[in-house]
């Protein structure tokens, strides 16, 4: 082996990639085929884990079909109605309940909506512009403000922020209402620089003053957002490449306009979509800021190149991720078909430490490796137990070698649809054993296998 | 040298002395000198230190109270504790009346207060001066880390996490290191996995952390799995171990430094437990709300300290409280405190000279309105780390501080 060889196989993964290379389209071969691995892969990772007839059925779709599709699916009159029904109830809950019931509702939506990549994408844009209801005490804001996050998620990210810098339940969470021009508060400008637009190192202290001056004047009137022209600060102001008067429109459309912005924001849904460490300079996290750019950063079609990438279907992305609380269970739920009840699951995933609607800070949530420690390795063994023992299994087989009571079928059957890596043979074996020697009903039974499957690192990823 | 180490050399020395007169030990006094030296206090060896973080920014001035300063009266004209209830400790300052149960501790000077603590430009951000107490103002360093975790890193190893986070809360910057792997515990029942009832689970578990993984994600998985299934295991022996007798209150708090005493009693060979108690960033109304967290707070330390002396462990293990920084002198027009400088820290375990250390800060000489600080708080995190951790610190606090000697027998 020579030394260019071995140096190659100590860099990290990322570094062995060309960029062009590794976001080219991927198609399909003979030695490398669009199969049920793969269907269950894309599920996982742009939506959530599938159950077993679901990917059989987009296995046997066009894989071009299948990703163009993730985001807006087909609706039949029958998904039609339960969207609107489902609507209906957040809204009831967003006027007369409060916002942990609206977050198990949400937490419904996602085990049942048809559109899981868009809650999926919903959830990703909440953790990114994070705001806690801890704060929000009105509840119909954070509800306004989710649908606003779905509405405007896969479309150009400009959209997206000038809505954001006018979204209520935002300016009272960050203390950025009424600020005023003899004092503009600079806890908005500040975070809309550091973490919702381009990252630490690429604006200073002075860009954030500067800027501060440009929101001045808004305000919240009776739930809405509110401008007082008498408090707006007329004047130039200078921060990053702008020069002139902006206004808050205007300050938005100037910070979205900065180079940084884009590779920022790539680099933050690469991390969502693709693995937990690629860095942020990186020339994979470059090469697709390119792209962004060139589409007007529109979401929907920097997320179908990721998700149409060659790089995306490696196996060294495969299990890349530290798999997120709730995409956890909501995946498992998804997958089993089973029904649990919802506000139980809310207290749940506080614990794991992502319940929606309630992220720990304006960072929102870290994730990668610290999702999971000595306590939550624990709780999220205990967590699956509890959902298969506990909830209501729809009828029918969650697998196929369920019906025929092939419990060696049956573990390898799930490790296919929720585990992103292989468990290795004598493990299988093992949770096989464990499973046939156990004395209870079979809904018992494999609840105990889940919870024994989810002590297992590869039960952790995706 | 402590007392503890003191009767652990007697008893090395006294067995040394009887292997060289006789040339041969007789069977039966080898048997008495391994029991001997196998007795509760000298099996267990290693110190402990437990760190307690009262979140918000806990208003000093109202907690070791300068009742002997007309400055405070003049400042705190609704919040101020009235000189006749305040709990004495000399003619100057005393403790809030809802610290009384820390007052038996404090008489038998296993407890102390370390006046005026904290340190030069002081940032009235929460988050910021969090980090920098997290950090020993270490912000820069590469990989982050906090203090606890780089003296955890310097720590013998012991093939067990040397970092205990209990409760809820995300791992606090202090725990982070290069090295060791810091883990979090909340409620007693979440230790168990509810799968570990069943014996063929136990196979799983051995294979899994035997069967090695070629991804690096993986493997650390699989060792917290490990480190998970280590601390399960002990908790379940700890379980059976004898009971004690110590009536515990029922808050939060409570719960959570009967968690610390009992993983002690389990043996664990965890060095540093972290915990949080939240609330004290009182601007508006602060009493009642202050006078319960005190209670709530003095409560649970005793009842930890009483706990200890029942199990024989009092004298290696050290309790720190500190806040992010103390309130501002002058109360607020909403019958609060905002943000302000130099704090309080409180100490129990190892025995004290006396039960103030330190100096009070001037009422008079402020900072921005603010206590100025009379001990920066590195200096006591210097005599933590080398007097009770014996490890170097400079490397970890950036530099040289001279250790106070806060504790009789310090070295």
């Amino acid at each position: 082996m020579n030394v260019a060889m071995s140096s190659m196989r100590d860099s990290p993964w990322y570094d062995r990639w060309d960029p062009s290379d590794a976001w080219s389209v991927w198609e399909p071969s003979a030695a490398d085929r669009w199969d049920f691995m793969k269907v269950a892969h894309l599920h996982r990772r742009a939506g959530f884990a599938a159950p077993w007839d679901a990917v059989e059925q987009d296995a046997n779709r066009s894989h071009t079909d299948v990703i163009g599709s993730l985001l807006s699916p087909a609706r039949t009159e029958a998904t039609q109605q339960t969207f609107e029904a489902d609507k209906n109830t957040g809204q009831i809950l967003a006027t007369g309940g409060n916002s942990r019931q609206l977050a198990a509702w949400w937490l419904l939506r996602m085990v049942h909506a048809p559109e899981a990549a868009l809650e999926r994408l919903t959830l990703f844009w909440h953790g990114h512009f994070a705001t806690s209801a801890d704060k929000v005490a009105e509840t119909n804001l954070m509800w306004r403000q989710y649908l606003s996050l779905r509405k405007l998620a896969c479309g150009p990210f400009r959209d997206l922020v000038q809505e954001i810098s006018r979204d209520p339940a935002m300016l009272i969470y960050l203390d950025a209402r009424d600020s005023r021009k003899a004092k503009p508060n600079e806890n908005f400008a500040r975070e809309v620089l550091e973490l919702f637009c381009l990252g630490t190192g690429n604006y200073t202290e002075q860009d954030i003053r500067e800027l501060a001056r440009a929101f001045t004047g808004g305000g919240i009137r009776h739930g809405k957002f509110f401008e007082n022209k008498y408090q707006f600060d007329e004047g130039e102001k200078s921060f990053l490449n702008y020069r002139g008067p902006a206004n808050r429109e205007q300050a938005i459309d100037a910070i979205v306009d900065h180079a940084a912005c884009a590779q920022f924001i790539v680099w933050k849904l690469v991390r969502q979509y693709v693995a937990d460490d690629v860095p942020r300079d990186h020339p994979l996290i470059r090469h697709l800021a390119q792209t962004y750019r060139d589409s007007h950063m529109t979401t929907s079609v920097l997320l179908n190149k990721i998700w149409s990438s060659r790089l995306f279907f490696t196996d060294e992305c495969r299990g890349a991720r530290v798999q997120g609380p709730v995409e956890w269970c909501v995946g498992l739920l998804r997958t089993l078909r089973i029904s649990f009840p919802m506000e139980g699951l809310a207290e749940e995933l506080r614990l794991l430490g992502q319940l929606p609607l309630y992220p720990p800070s304006v960072k929102g949530w870290d994730g990668g490796l610290q999702w999971i420690d000595v306590r939550t390795a624990i709780l999220r063994s205990n967590l699956a137990h509890r959902l298969v023992r506990e909830g209501r299994m729809a009828e029918g087989s969650p697998v196929p070698s369920w019906a025929r009571k092939d419990w060696g079928g049956v573990v390898r059957e799930l490790a296919q649809l929720l585990c992103a890596q292989a468990i290795p043979e004598p493990i299988l074996d093992s949770l096989t054993k464990l499973a046939e020697q156990t004395n209870e009903d079979d809904q018992r039974r494999l609840a105990i296998l889940l919870g024994s499957m989810a002590t297992l690192p590869e039960f952790q990823v995706c | 040298m402590n007392s503890y180490s003191r009767r652990k050399f007697i008893a090395t020395s006294g067995a040394a002395t009887a292997l060289s007169m006789s040339g041969v030990l007789p069977q039966v006094l080898s048997q008495t000198a391994a029991k001997l030296s196998e007795t509760k206090d000298m099996r267990r060896g290693e110190r402990v230190l437990v760190v307690l973080q009262l979140s918000g920014g806990n208003d000093s001035l109202n907690t070791l109270i300068p009742y002997g300063d007309d400055g405070y009266y003049q400042n705190r004209f609704t919040l101020a504790v009235g000189r006749e209830q305040v709990l004495k400790l000399g003619d100057y300052c005393g403790l809030h009346p809802e610290l009384r149960p820390l007052l038996a501790s404090v008489e038998n000077r296993r407890t102390a207060f370390v006046q005026g603590v904290g340190y030069p430009n002081p940032n009235r951000s929460h988050f910021e001066s969090l980090d920098l107490w997290h950090t020993a103002h270490q912000m820069q360093a590469k990989p982050l880390r906090g203090w606890l975790g780089a003296a955890a890193d310097r720590l013998p190893e012991s093939g067990f996490t040397p970092l205990l986070q209990i409760g809820n809360e995300p791992i606090p910057v202090s725990l982070l290191g290069e090295r060791v792997i810091p883990a979090t515990l909340d409620a007693p029942e979440s230790f168990q996995r509810s799968v570990d009832k069943i014996a063929t689970a136990s196979e799983l578990r051995r294979l899994d952390a035997s069967v090695p993984r070629d991804s690096k994600l993986l493997s650390r998985l699989q060792r917290t799995n490990e480190t998970a299934d280590q601390i399960s295991a002990r908790l379940r022996a700890a379980a059976l171990s004898a009971p004690r007798s110590t009536v515990w209150p029922t808050t939060n708090l409570a719960q959570k430094f009967k968690q610390v005493a009992d993983l002690i009693a389990a043996d664990l060979p965890t060095r540093i437990y972290h915990l949080t108690f939240g609330g004290f960033d009182t601007h508006s109304n602060q009493e009642p709300a202050h006078g319960t967290l005190l209670s709530e707070w003095a409560n649970a330390v005793a009842a930890f300290l009483r706990d200890l002396d029942e199990q024989g462990q009092a004298e290696r293990v050290l309790l720190l409280t500190f806040s992010e920084f103390g309130r501002r002198l002058r109360e607020n027009a909403s019958r609060g405190t905002d943000h302000g400088a130099a704090g309080v820290v409180q100490l129990s375990g190892p025995e004290f000279p006396m039960p103030l250390l330190g100096k009070y800060p001037s009422l008079t000489d402020l900072d921005e309105g603010d206590l100025k600080y009379t001990m920066d708080y590195r200096e006591l995190y210097a005599s933590v780390l080398e007097n009770w951790l014996s490890v170097d610190s400079a490397e970890i606090l950036g530099g040289r501080f001279t250790p106070p000697n806060l504790w009789i027998n310090s070295k």
